[in-house]
């Protein structure tokens, strides 16, 4: 069903080499489509326009951090073993969704959902863990508009909390509608695209704990 | 996946025309969706123009003064810039930049009908503030801290929502085309085979990926510091005007190249039509525009040198800003050299290309000089400055846009805009063009102040200001002229052929009017400007790679619609609740959850779109070689 | 256009165990890097250590973090991620630009 030009053929050959390339090398469950292909570039290109978003509020962070005429200072607000804790959950959570995605590529359907369940469940402790968090720094004193550091510091770390709590909706929402469905190039790049938000999701937070937190403790 | 229904075109129910629009995900549907929403606003904003110059016709003039001066000037400048300028560029490269590389539709249809949706509610909200009486008018860069309410009103509210809206929507259709381009080229269509247009829209998307963000970022605190108490621009709390300043510039040079690289791709593709000749130098085109955009993200302080950043960070950034005006000369250098020796037909739209490269080399020269820190002391502040961008803005994106209109009008709408009138508009816009600004820039010199709504007589600025004001109405002139020449091609104008300026690029090998699919079969590219190629070794039509099958369309869906609506609703609770009364924040986050209500409604409805049956491809095709 | 060709590759058993392998690595590593992290600023706080110091290395480690796990967990490795890398690293540019020049460029310096 295709050629129909003489020299058709001859010419993808020369010229068309990503075309050919992808004829010898077979992809994954997530790329076989044209809208699986899509998804994933789309989701990179969110991504690196989320990163600028991030490292704008993580400038202003950084400019405003001394910046406390009242309140608390980070020194004596933030506690180390809670944050570890924090990290490590979601680092792991982020390593649940990586094995989602391998059982997804074997098409083991209900494995990949159990891990997808747990991914769940660590980001919601997390969520759960951040609240916690902000409660007890409101307590002490360190509020959204207490400061231009406690601005800074809710538009960053909310604005990541925000970030879970979107993910967990989304994950929900795949759960709920991939509950009945098997794993079909249709809705595989579904979660692909879930598991390279979520990876994100963590990769902000390394920053967060790095630059927020520890620098807090030490800057 | 065998699951994706066949309907037939009997089987497809008839819309009628505002549902049809209201849900299509059809790139040349909503490519005029954009058109005439960013034609209604340049006339909006183009008056407002017209009201600005006749309050300073005369000195100490009292047509519209103090606060109403300053709103119109802010919504001018607003609106101009995320109003007009993009969504018309949008327009065009939605009309045509998927028929360039050979796709069906853009990456993602769904995606691309939100972004029109988002500014259109986003354009809306910004104007709400007209009936609620705050309109915006802190100035289009809504300058910290005199954008806070206790400065400002809450009119300026109106302008960050509107524009997180439109911004969010400029955001996603940057990240949709660089998808598009990336993926969704025809079999042979290389990188370095694109046409310049696509290769502008694919830079100038990537500089709206990267740009984008900063502002947003900047617009979230603006509205925290606004509406919810936020103290990053309150100094008493230890916050930091000038952080504002950076992020919008950040944003804000970047943006200067949104507008104008697309602006230089039209113009590539324009002149090598007119002059029968290929694109002179078109490795060195390409890389001048992704030179321009990587060193676009290292200029912005040259915004900010009276700000006071000392002069180390003053000359850094002078150094970069210098070095863009190269590969700019290298792109005006390609350009005459690829009229010269060609023979070159003097169309409408070529009228505007050689207008273009006149007035825009006076708005560079200009930006030369106010790249350098001891002479933009003197300058910064003056009607130097807006001379200066309006020459590369009207004389770069405007003159592009309607040099694009009346070159793409065809495909776009399927008649020729009627060229004796063009002309006239041409030449009433652009003779008015020139009257209005060259004389700004001794304004400038002499030492009159923007944005300051009157003048004292006698400092010499009498007579410059009259001549101006005189130009910006010939310009109005033009621009009627323009509506008319619209409104008589709906009217009178015949159908126009396929290919009717003997075209070098893909777009003008598809049927007129483009049928929904755009390419029955796909095409097989095989080098730069591949349909003259074709043209050249005597064929009547692209070869093909496939022989006619079924072909996997999108469905239409409201849910776009939908979701824009209910952010916007969220926008204006969140204003409201500040402004009049604090119950207005369950509208707000009422809006919120509506949104993600659509959003829910979208995941968990499959939509795998539907095939247009094979039978009915061909018999259009017939269709199209007997006309 | 989806369904324009329904084969893809599924794993074997060698390649899935050596993938499985590498992620684990990616995850212990990653683990590793956050622990020796939050003991360089303990080690710091407790001893009067230089902060200056401590302040670049953990900046460093998280450098290194991001780095394993954008490559390693989301895949940009793998086969055809040339353009995903390309924006990665255009994102790196744009961020560092920001950062670098908030910081530097805010308040009064001489």
């Amino acid at each position: 069903m295709t050629t129909t030009h003489p020299n058709a053929m001859s010419d993808i050959e020369a010229h068309g080499h990503e075309r050919s390339a992808e004829g010898e090398v077979q992809p994954t469950i997530e790329l076989v489509t044209q809208e699986g292909k899509n998804k994933q570039l789309g989701v990179w290109l969110f991504i690196a326009a989320e990163s600028v978003l991030f490292a704008s509020f993580f400038a202003v962070y950084l400019a405003l951090r001394h910046s406390i005429p009242n309140g608390p200072q980070p020194k004596d607000l933030f506690e180390l073993p809670l944050v570890f804790v924090m990290t490590a959950i979601l680092l792991t959570s982020s390593f649940t969704s990586v094995m989602a995605v391998m059982n997804m590529r074997q098409l083991k359907s209900s494995a990949m959902k159990g891990w997808l369940v747990l991914t769940w469940l660590l980001g919601f402790s997390f969520l759960l863990l951040e609240i916690y968090e902000f409660n007890h720094y409101v307590h002490m004193g360190h509020t959204f508009t207490s400061s231009a550091f406690g601005t800074a510091f809710y538009s960053l770390v909310g604005f990541h909390g925000a970030h879970v709590a979107f993910g967990l909706l989304w994950l929900m929402t795949l759960l709920l509608r991939n509950a009945r469905r098997e794993i079909t190039p249709y809705t595989a790049p579904k979660v692909y695209s879930f598991s390279l938000y979520w990876h994100f999701v963590d990769l902000v937070w390394v920053f967060i704990f790095t630059i927020v937190y520890l620098m807090g403790k030490v800057g | 996946m065998a699951t994706v229904a066949v309907r037939a075109e009997s089987e497809r129910k008839k819309k009628s025309m505002l549902w049809d629009y209201l849900t299509t995900v059809d790139h040349k549907k909503i490519a005029h969706l954009y058109f005439w929403t960013g034609l209604f606003y340049f006339l909006l904003g183009g008056l407002e123009a017209l009201l600005m110059r006749t309050q300073l016709a005369f000195p100490l003039n009292t047509f519209l003064t103090g606060k109403s001066y300053n709103e119109v000037l802010t919504m001018h400048g607003t609106t101009m810039i995320f109003l007009v300028a993009m969504p018309l560029l949008f327009a065009l490269m939605n009309a045509v930049v998927p028929l360039m590389i050979g796709a069906r539709d853009l990456a993602f249809p769904y995606v691309n009908a939100l972004s029109y949706w988002l500014y259109f509610f986003g354009a809306l909200v910004m104007h709400i503030g007209f009936l609620t009486g705050n309109v915006p008018q802190g100035g289009w860069t809504g300058y910290m801290p005199l954008s806070l309410p206790e400065y400002s009103g809450f009119g300026m509210s109106y302008y960050a929502m509107g524009l997180q809206l439109s911004g969010l929507g400029t955001l996603l259709t940057g990240i949709n085309f660089v998808a598009t381009i990336v993926n969704m080229r025809a079999p042979g269509m290389t990188y370095m085979r694109m046409p310049l247009f696509v290769w502008t829209t694919l830079i100038a998307s990537i500089l709206i990926m990267f740009a984008f963000p900063p502002l947003t970022a900047g617009l979230f605190l603006m509205i925290y510091d606004q509406l919810f108490g936020g103290q990053v621009f309150n100094v008493a709390g230890g916050g930091n005007v000038i952080l504002w300043q950076h992020l919008f510039w950040i944003f804000g040079h970047p943006e200067v190249y949104i507008v104008v690289l697309p602006a230089f791709g039209i113009f590539s593709e324009v002149i090598p039509v007119f002059s029968r000749k290929r694109l002179f130098g078109y490795p060195a085109m390409v890389v001048a525009t992704a030179l321009i955009a990587f060193f676009g993200f290292m200029v912005w302080v040259h915004h900010m040198f009276t700000v006071g950043l000392g002069p180390l960070a003053n000359g850094i950034f002078a150094v970069m800003t210098t070095i863009i005006a190269v590969p700019t000369g290298i792109k005006i250098f390609n350009w005459i050299a690829t009229m010269w020796g060609g023979k070159l037909r003097m169309t409408t739209a070529m009228h505007w290309s050689v207008g273009f490269i006149f007035t825009f080399v006076m708005g560079g020269v200009t930006g030369v000089m106010m790249a350098l820190p001891p002479a933009d002391y003197q300058y910064h502040d003056t009607y130097f400055i807006v001379a200066h961008f309006h020459y590369t803005l009207i004389g770069g994106t405007v003159f592009s846009i309607f040099a694009g209109a009346y070159y793409w009008w065809p495909k776009m709408f399927g008649r020729l805009l009627n060229e004796t009138l063009g002309k006239i508009h041409f030449w009433f816009f652009f003779i008015g063009f020139h009257m209005t600004f060259f004389i700004q820039h001794f304004l400038g010199l002499w030492g009159m102040q923007r944005r300051v709504y009157t003048y004292l007589p006698g400092q010499g600025f009498d007579l410059a200001n009259l001549v101006s004001t005189i130009g910006a109405y010939l310009m109005a002139i033009g621009v009627i002229v323009f509506a008319i020449n619209i409104v008589y091609t709906f009217v009178k104008g015949k159908p126009a052929p396929a290919d009717p300026w003997d075209g070098r690029t893909l777009e003008w090998a598809t049927k007129a009017p483009v049928p929904e699919y755009n390419f029955a079969r796909l095409p097989l590219i095989r080098g730069i400007d591949a349909l003259w190629l074709e043209k050249m070794a005597g064929h009547k039509e692209m070869p093909v790679i496939e022989d006619y099958h079924d072909i996997h369309m999108p469905n239409s869906t409201v849910l776009p619609f939908l979701m824009s609506l209910t952010l916007a609703i969220a926008a204006l609770g969140f204003i409201w609740k500040e402004e009049f009364n604090h119950a207005f924040l369950y509208m707000g986050i009422g809006g919120i959850v509506l949104t993600l209500l659509v959003m829910f409604f979208r995941s968990v409805i499959d939509d795998e779109g539907y095939h247009i049956p094979k039978a009915e491809i061909e018999r259009e095709e017939m269709k199209g070689v007997s006309v | 256009m989806s369904g324009e060709s329904s084969t893809f590759k599924r794993p074997d058993r060698r390649e899935i165990r050596s993938e499985l392998k590498v992620q684990t690595t990616a995850f212990a590593v990653s683990i590793f890097l956050t622990i020796l992290a939050f003991g360089a600023v303990v080690y710091a706080i407790e001893q009067g250590a230089s902060q200056g110091f401590a302040v670049s290395f953990i900046i460093a480690l998280a450098i290194v973090q991001v780095a394993f796990q954008a490559y390693i967990w989301m895949h940009l490795k793998d086969k055809g991620h040339g353009v995903p890398q390309l924006f990665f690293y255009m994102a790196v540019y744009v961020t560092a630009m920001t950062v670098i020049g908030l910081m530097f460029m805010s308040w009064w310096s001489a």
